[in-house]
């Protein structure tokens, strides 16, 4: 007899579990906001090393602060903030930024293997691999603003509010950024959509 | 089709497309800094048992210092403001007042600001008294612009408005009496005075008024506001208490911090 997989355990118990001194807590918590916050981070810095980099700092400080951490905030609100806010003083602090020929090879960034997939055929896997392509364009041809706040929103799931709050800008602000970040991919991407 | 595109929470098309895009990106962390990050968090798990018990009782008393300094601080501060009547000085020398031994022991903290008006001067003296008092603008509380009458009904208004926002109490002086008999004590008092500056950090980084706002004390907060706080000390992970208010989804305190100059 087969059992059904019980309900995958929230963000917010994780962290408490982890907190408690589970370590495989964590390591879950990473594996689902791993993606979200690397693409938020490298999209946002344009640079794959700095990106890696601030990656660790964000997550040992999750770690750090996880017997801090109060369940009453969504844990993805308190993650991108941590990530905000390392994002911003590594720019404000303008650190050299790291080759990344000088980590060595296994640190080189993982291509995804798309030609595994067994469901897709070639033609659409290059149309896939030239959607992303015009995707990143996209997002990294708008301002830094906007781009921060499309981000931000995408990837993190933040609320106006809640951005208008960690960028240190007014609700319309924020607002009318995200209206004009989306305008711009819905020209770029419109061949897509 | 409309030129404006969907801008709050909704999901479309848009967003589709980019997470579909986005699982074919082709970069990724690295496995060294994956690797580097689940070691430290496992090494942090093994490490925390080892805790010397004098740091964590260090850590504790910090703690509960802060908390009892924020729940002295809203005793202080918004009790009488909650509770204290409207009615003028006059009124409380009345037949109804509190007996001069129990008045004398009331401590002086700030001249009493009457929350208690009566039906006639609810909406004209709010923004009178806000302007004639900016450094109260933020969280005005407006004086009364005639005394009313000695046994009048009058309404409350305040805090205690917004959550009974049809409750009278029978008249000035027993408020006030209400408020004498949950009003400040010395030791609350003495707490505060006891708990040093106002922007203290504990072992977190973190101020009274972070952790206030990080129990969702709204009082809490508005004391230490009042205080003088500063509402824009991050903590040691660089969260401010207006991030930290958002991230609890407090929207009250959200608004009472940017009154007070968060960002």
């Amino acid at each position: 007899m087969q059992f059904m997989d019980p309900e995958p355990a929230s963000d917010e118990v994780l962290m408490q579990r982890y907190a408690g001194g589970e370590a495989k807590a964590f390591e879950l918590l990473y594996q689902r906001h791993e993606m979200r916050v690397w693409r938020y981070l490298e999209r946002n810095v344009r640079n794959t090393a700095v990106a890696d980099e601030l990656m660790q700092e964000v997550w040992f400080s999750v770690a750090r602060e996880a017997s801090r951490y109060r369940p009453t905030a969504r844990f993805s609100t308190w993650l991108f903030a941590i990530a905000h806010n390392r994002m911003v003083d590594a720019i404000r602090s303008c650190r050299p930024q790291v080759s990344l020929t000088a980590l060595g090879p296994e640190d080189n960034p993982v291509v995804v293997p798309l030609i595994d997939d067994p469901q897709r055929g070639p033609h659409a896997l290059a149309v896939a691999r030239e959607q992303a392509q015009q995707l990143n364009r996209a997002v990294e041809a708008l301002p830094d603003e906007q781009r921060e706040a499309f981000l931000l929103q995408v990837e993190g799931e933040l609320t106006v509010d809640e951005i208008a709050v960690l960028t240190d800008c007014s609700f319309e602000t924020a607002k009318s950024r995200l209206r004009y970040a989306r305008s711009k991919l819905r020209e770029q991407l419109k061949e897509y959509l | 089709m409309s030129d404006t595109p969907p801008t709050d929470d909704k999901r479309d098309d848009l967003e589709a497309l980019y997470r579909n895009s986005s699982a074919h990106s082709p970069t990724r962390p690295s496995a060294k800094v994956r690797r580097a990050i689940l070691e430290h968090a496992a090494k942090l798990v093994t490490d925390r048992p080892q805790t010397t018990g004098s740091a964590r009782t260090r850590w504790r008393r910090t703690a509960l210092l802060g908390s009892l300094a924020a729940a002295a601080l809203a005793g202080l501060l918004i009790g009488p403001q909650f509770l204290t009547p409207s009615a003028p000085p006059s009124a409380l020398r009345g037949p109804q007042t509190a007996p001069p031994s129990v008045a004398k022991n009331l401590p002086v903290t700030e001249p009493a600001r009457p929350l208690v008006k009566s039906e006639t001067q609810v909406a004209p003296s709010a923004a009178g008294a806000a302007s004639a008092n900016p450094e109260r603008r933020d969280f005005a509380i407006s004086e009364p612009a005639a005394p009313p009458a000695a046994g009048a009904a009058v309404r409350v208004t305040g805090m205690r408005a917004r959550l009974e926002p049809d409750a009278t109490v029978a008249d000035a002086a027993s408020e006030r009496r209400r408020g004498m008999d949950r009003g400040v004590s010395a030791a609350s008092k003495a707490l505060l005075d006891a708990a040093g500056p106002i922007d203290a950090r504990d072992a977190e980084g973190r101020t009274a008024l972070m952790r206030a706002v990080l129990q969702g004390r709204l009082d809490s907060v508005v004391a230490l506001l009042r205080r003088g706080a500063d509402p824009n000390v991050a903590d040691s992970v660089g969260m401010t208490p207006l991030q930290a208010a958002q991230a609890n989804e407090r929207p009250e305190i959200v608004e009472a911090l940017r009154r007070a100059g968060a960002r």
